[in-house]
This record gives structure tokens, C-alpha cells and sequence, in this order.
């Protein structure tokens, strides 16, 4: 049981600011899913308006996306496999910048889709300086987690 | 590093379950019903991309609260102060596709575009915004 007990280990504790990293980070990714989860044909509009997948992935993906953003809210918010929840959120926040850049490159108008039907229409600089925000926000979370000398990988 | 490899891992394939789980009622086909004359699904509408002109004959609140991206409203009361920024809007290579709450205020709209503004390639959404939605 202990290699399953490591596996899920919740990290060492953080300092003060640390945590309202971590934590806020959680709560933008819990806020994110959960305002998904319930309509994931809206989400998949507006997955289909971003005109980067076909149609099957997207609905593929407008299912899957919301549960992994309640994974990773969750595990950032309880400290459970920190590591990789950090490494993870720090990949989707790029991936969610790119996408939307890739958007505002081609002028499309469109609903980003972000937070489910709380945001209606894209206003781009502030939707580029958000999720600038997180990625700064969830890299530095990923570097800290992964090398600081408490964590039992390094 | 390993660890680390198998969280990702582990956080990436876990969410597949409840996702598949909440897809399998929703993606189970719905029983078709046949198209009428001057009527179009959602699927083929959404093929012609950029060569769709949308225009929401639904009422204004319903219109501002939520559209397919570029739509244009059109409600029929207001025909004549709405219909220039339609032709304004509209071009050769674009079809009209119409699309609201009722097949039958549709159709009839989609007369008006045929008869009073001369335009051709008029439809209607089959299952109207509803059926876009699902």
C-alpha cells in the first residue's frame, strides 16, 4: 500500500503565499469545470466556433475537458498529487492561451467558452491577460512543486 | 520523475469516465424526421461555414441572451426596419439559413425573404434553435 499511499500523497505544506497561489489557481479551474459540466452541448458550440477540430473531437473534448478542470481544481485544492496536477494545469493554461490567441488572429467572433455561459462574447486583450495571468500563475506553481527540496522527487 | 509521469497519466485518463459517462444518453441517436421543402439540419448548415448568413427570427431578449456567432435578428414583426442590415450583410455565395422557436414562423419569414427581398437560397433550420443546441 505505501507505493499507492506516495502515489496520492498530499505535498508538504505551503507558505502563506504559496497556498493562495495553489488555492487560487483550484478555485479558477474548479470555477471552470463546474460551469461546463452541466452543458456540454453549449460548450461544444463553442468549441466548434474556435474551427480547430472536427466535429467528433470536439464533442469529445467538450465532455472530457470540464471533468479533467474538476480533477485538477480538486487536486490543487486538497494537495493530492501535486506535482502532476501543477505540471497539468500548467500545460492546459498554455494550451487555453494558444487557442485563444489562434482566435484572435483569425477575428473570429465568438464565445470563448471558458466559463460556460457566464461569458457570453470574447473580449480578447482582457481574455489574452487572463489567461497570461494563469499560465504565469500555474508555471510557477509547476516550478515550485517540482523542485523544491522538500519534494520527495528531487 | 516516474511519479510525476504517472499522475499525468493517472489525471489524464481518469476524467474519460464521468466525461463517458455523461456523453452515453446524450449521444444515443435521435430518430430523424424528413426534411421539408426549403429546410436544412443543423449538420449540413454547419458544413457550409462561412457561407451561411444566420438570421435569429426569435424575439430581441431571447436574441441578445444567446446566438450562433454572426447571426443577424430578424423578428417578423420587424421585417421592414430589420431586413436591410440582412441584405447588407448578405452576399452571392451565402445562403440564408433561418432559425428561431417555431418551423412555421420559419417558413413564413423565409416566404418574405423569397418574395419581398428576392433572395433564393432561403432556409430553415430543421428543429429550429433547439435541435442546434442539442
Amino acid at each position: 500500500m505505501e507505493p499507492v499511499r506516495h502515489f496520492f500523497n498530499a505535498g508538504p505544506e505551503d507558505s502563506f503565499a504559496w497556498k493562495i497561489v495553489r488555492i487560487s489557481i483550484a478555485l479558477v479551474f474548479l470555477y471552470a469545470g463546474t460551469a461546463k459540466v452541466a452543458d456540454p452541448q453549449e460548450f461544444t458550440l463553442a468549441i466548434d466556433h474556435y474551427r480547430l477540430t472536427p466535429w467528433p473531437v470536439t464533442v469529445g473534448l467538450a465532455f472530457y475537458l470540464p471533468w479533467l478542470e474538476i480533477g485538477l481544481g480538486g487536486c490543487l485544492l486538497t494537495r493530492r498529487m501535486l506535482p502532476g496536477a501543477s505540471v497539468l494545469s500548467f500545460a492546459a493554461s498554455g494550451v487555453f492561451l494558444g487557442v485563444i490567441l489562434s482566435a484572435w488572429s483569425r477575428n473570429l467572433d465568438i464565445s470563448c467558452g471558458c466559463f460556460g455561459p457566464a461569458i457570453n462574447h470574447t473580449h480578447y486583450p482582457s481574455h489574452v491577460a487572463f489567461n497570461l495571468l494563469l499560465l504565469a500563475s500555474t508555471g510557477a506553481r509547476a516550478g515550485y512543486d517540482l523542485f523544491r527540496k522538500s519534494n520527495p522527487e528531487t | 520523475m516516474a511519479r510525476i509521469f504517472f499522475q499525468l497519466l493517472f489525471l489524464l485518463s481518469v476524467p474519460a469516465l464521468p466525461a463517458y459517462l455523461c456523453a452515453l444518453p446524450q449521444l444515443t441517436p435521435a430518430p430523424t424526421t424528413p426534411l421539408l421543402p426549403g429546410e436544412i439540419r443543423p449538420a449540413t448548415a454547419k458544413l457550409w461555414k462561412e457561407r451561411v448568413l444566420w438570421v435569429d427570427y426569435r424575439p430581441n431578449p431571447h436574441f441578445s441572451k444567446q446566438r450562433i456567432p454572426g447571426a443577424v435578428s430578424c423578428p417578423p414583426e420587424e421585417f421592414s426596419q430589420r431586413h436591410p442590415e440582412v441584405l447588407a450583410r448578405w452576399s452571392h455565395e451565402k445562403a440564408v439559413v433561418l432559425y428561431g422557436d417555431s418551423e412555421a414562423v420559419g417558413h413564413a419569414l423565409a416566404e418574405r425573404f423569397r418574395q419581398e427581398l428576392n433572395l433564393e437560397t432561403v432556409y430553415v433550420l430543421k428543429g429550429n434553435w433547439r435541435e442546434w443546441n442539442r
